[in-house]
């Protein structure tokens, strides 16, 4: 299996799941997404952790971004008031992932969550650790080039 | 946002030019396009600049036949050599002189800009904060500065 492949199998797992939480994790951003067990109703949550960029688009508006934070004078991660209206706006329960597409050239993700909202992961280092998904607290994948 | 359209006609003036040198001042990738011309900066110094500046203050990536060969977040990865403070810094210190004719400009939906240029390579521009300048075309004849930032609604063409 390529690792294209592989890593879309990786990915596949969080199909279905909802985009629970966006938030720090030590200077880097990280998604919470829970994924829920239709029949056993176990709940498994992965920690989609992110150094590179990434933008959450409906159509074409950027509705959040890796850049709405800065470092407050306390050097601790300070968000820009979109990224707090989005969240209030939204119940994250509803936000289910539909697909996520690998993009073969670039290694970008593209997850397709419901009212049309798309979130890119943009690979933008030729070099280094691109993302990091954990689940419950294990890391399965570690995206690198 | 710009309309596409618009942005696609600002950008045209880019065809057919030459990019010949690149450099990065305070994370910002400043490209020199088109006919070379002298001119006296602040400091006094005669430097070179193209017709053209192009300056990316958003996420960029460089590719070389489909291969990721440069982009912005690669200032932060350390030089392999160890001599210049990053892989970026190194990149641009010993890619130019090059003549990189650009041959085709796309740009999609969002807003992402390629430009490809000869030998197989293409710059992307992507949009990719909702808050601040993605980039800025400036024509050094009329020093009209075309900027494509986030809430750019109004007119964002300024003559400084």
């Amino acid at each position: 299996m390529s690792q294209t492949n592989a890593m879309q199998a990786t990915l596949r797992q969080l199909i279905g799941g909802a985009l629970w939480f966006h938030g720090p994790s030590c200077d880097l951003e990280s998604f919470v997404i829970r994924v829920g067990e239709p029949r056993t109703r176990e709940i498994q949550y992965y920690q989609l952790t992110i150094n590179c960029a990434w933008r959450l688009r409906q159509q074409q508006q950027i509705l959040l971004s890796s850049e709405d934070w800065l470092y407050d004078d306390d050097n601790n991660i300070e968000f820009e008031p979109s990224v707090a209206k989005f969240w209030a706006k939204h119940d994250p329960a509803s936000l289910i992932i539909w697909s996520i597409e690998v993009k073969p050239q670039s290694g970008d993700l593209c997850f397709s969550i419901n009212y049309d909202y798309k979130l890119d992961i943009l690979i933008n280092a030729a070099a280094g650790q691109h993302w990091v998904l954990h689940r419950d607290g294990l890391e399965i994948w570690r995206y690198r080039s | 946002m710009h309309e596409i359209s618009t942005i696609q006609q600002k950008l045209a003036a880019l065809l057919g030019q030459v990019l010949w040198d690149g450099f990065e001042v305070a994370g910002i990738l400043c490209l020199r396009i088109g006919e070379k011309r002298l001119i006296t900066n602040r400091k006094q110094q005669e430097v070179e600049i193209g017709r053209y500046s192009l300056h990316i203050s958003g996420v960029w990536r460089f590719w070389q036949h489909q291969q990721l060969i440069i982009a912005d977040g690669d200032w932060a990865q350390p030089d392999p050599a160890g001599v210049e403070p990053s892989a970026l810094h190194r990149f641009l210190h010993t890619f130019w002189p090059q003549s990189l004719f650009i041959r085709s400009i796309q740009l999609n939906s969002i807003g992402d800009v390629q430009l490809h240029l000869s030998q197989g390579y293409c710059l992307e521009l992507l949009i990719s904060s909702t808050n601040n300048e993605y980039w800025r075309l400036i024509d050094n004849d009329t020093d009209e500065h075309f900027i494509v930032e986030a809430h750019d609604d109004d007119d964002s063409t300024e003559n400084s």
